[in-house]
């Protein structure tokens, strides 16, 4: 327990220094609330900008810091300290999840979001976290080095991020867009009778997928830094 | 304490450790010395855990929790602080803050306790690498070229430190290419020369039985004299 809360602190720490992935967790919530003023409908530019920080925060910032981890070899002396992978990843982790929770929870302030609605939407956006988080895993153990990193993360970002904004304009792309869980966190965000059951067994679907994902990756690579 | 029996290791078809076989005592203070390449960073490594040997068998009589380790890559976070660092590995190992600060004293890091890693030179980051390695008061302490980059007077404040921390109890094991270190602070050494031990004894007893005695001119000694600074 008191490396995981060791990792988190450190984390913590470094995150308002790292300017690059704190953006991450600050410009959706600014541009859901500097676009849903300009342009109006604020709720929903802030389901929208909900499903992109749910695929796009804890994947980029946990795939980065742990490629980084890794380049710089920091996990080595970790790992050297006694610390589990597991402990490293759930420290880490927790601690992009947590501000995650936080941002997500000023786009949902930003949208209205209220009553029945933000439960299911606070319920579907949790599970979204932990599956971005599990990718961002995957890809962070996976790359060699942190612009291996940045060139997977990046067009992953792109295509979970803005799947459920391009599928409002072609069906197909919209066939497909409802089995990635960010499609869903909007759906449930934007839609008051949403299947909430079926949203939750696409999202809990693709963290199983993921999962296998980040199994495989940490076969072939491992987490000793 | 430390022991190595009939190690070999090699990477794909190239054998870089041949039979190395030696021993640590609880309390003493070893140097492996050799060239570049010749081997030294392997042992460490096979040592802490993070390469498997082909062949023999080791111990080094501690947990990786007990074990304090300075390697050439420092692996320090370069956007946080020197403290924050070390309040990292002090929560892993559950060593009370107040130890950081002692930490970073002891290596002359004091006042720089807020100064972000980034904003460090290489000597210094040296010095908080050795501060991190020290600060759960291991039982054995790993140091590859723990004065490489300092120095003189640095480098004799962590001869100092070393001491001390021998006197405390620890084992140490270094790697060194500087001579004068080794027969300064060590208490036995190996010579590594292509994989294979060549000397293994006390520095006077290997100088002694290939009658290399010799007076060294002591340039640091004349560097402290000239530029005043206190080597701790």
């Amino acid at each position: 327990m008191s490396a995981i809360k060791a990792i988190f602190t450190k984390q913590m720490a470094d995150l308002p220094k790292n300017m690059s992935v704190l953006l991450l967790f600050i410009m959706w919530p600014l541009m859901a609330f500097v676009i849903g003023n300009l342009m109006g409908y604020v709720e929903i530019q802030a389901g929208m900008f909900a499903s992109m920080l749910i695929a796009s925060g804890p994947m980029v910032s946990i795939a980065n810091n742990v490629a980084e981890d890794n380049e710089y070899k920091g996990l080595r002396f970790l790992v050297m300290a006694g610390v589990k992978p597991w402990q490293y990843l759930v420290g880490m982790a927790g601690a992009f999840i947590l501000v995650s929770v936080l941002s997500l929870a000023s786009l949902f302030w930003i949208g209205g979001v209220t009553g029945d609605v933000l439960l299911r939407a606070s319920i579907v956006g949790l599970l979204g976290l932990i599956a971005s988080s599990i990718l961002g895993g995957a890809v962070g153990i996976f790359a060699k080095n942190v612009q291996q990193a940045a060139a997977i993360s990046t067009p992953l970002m792109m295509i979970l991020g803005f799947a459920p904004m391009f599928a409002a304009a072609n069906e197909t792309l919209a066939r497909i867009a409802e089995f990635l869980f960010p499609m869903q966190v909007m759906v449930v965000i934007l839609n008051p009778y949403a299947d909430f059951t079926r949203a939750l067994i696409v999202i809990a679907g693709n963290a199983v997928v993921l999962l296998a994902f980040f199994a495989i990756a940490y076969k072939k690579k491992g987490l000793r830094g | 304490m430390i022991s190595m029996t009939n190690i070999v290791k090699r990477f794909d078809n190239k054998t870089v450790l041949t039979d190395v076989s030696f021993r640590v005592d609880r309390r003493e203070i070893f140097g492996l010395l050799g060239p570049s390449g010749s081997g030294k960073t392997t042992i460490i490594n096979i040592l802490t855990h993070q390469l498997i040997p082909e062949g023999g068998h080791y111990d080094i009589g501690a947990t990786s929790k007990e074990t304090g380790l300075m390697l050439e890559e420092d692996g320090l976070y370069k956007r946080l602080t020197t403290t924050e660092n070390l309040n990292l590995f002090a929560g892993i190992y559950g060593v009370d803050k107040s130890k950081v600060s002692e930490a970073l004293h002891s290596v002359g890091l004091g006042n720089d306790q807020k100064t972000p890693v980034a904003k460090l030179s290489k000597g210094m980051r040296q010095r908080l690498a050795l501060a991190r390695a020290i600060l759960h008061a291991p039982k054995v302490l790993f140091l590859d070229e723990p004065t490489g980059a300092l120095d003189p007077a640095t480098a004799r404040g962590i001869h100092k430190l070393i001491l001390n921390l021998r006197d405390k109890g620890a084992t140490i094991f270094l790697t060194t290419h500087n001579m004068e270190e080794a027969v300064g602070l060590c208490d036995n050494v190996a010579l590594l020369h292509q994989g294979k031990i060549v000397e293994y004894g006390s520095p006077n007893a290997i100088c002694e039985k290939h009658n290399s005695f010799k007076t060294i001119p002591d340039l640091g000694a004349v560097f402290m004299k000239m530029t005043g600074v206190d080597a701790q």
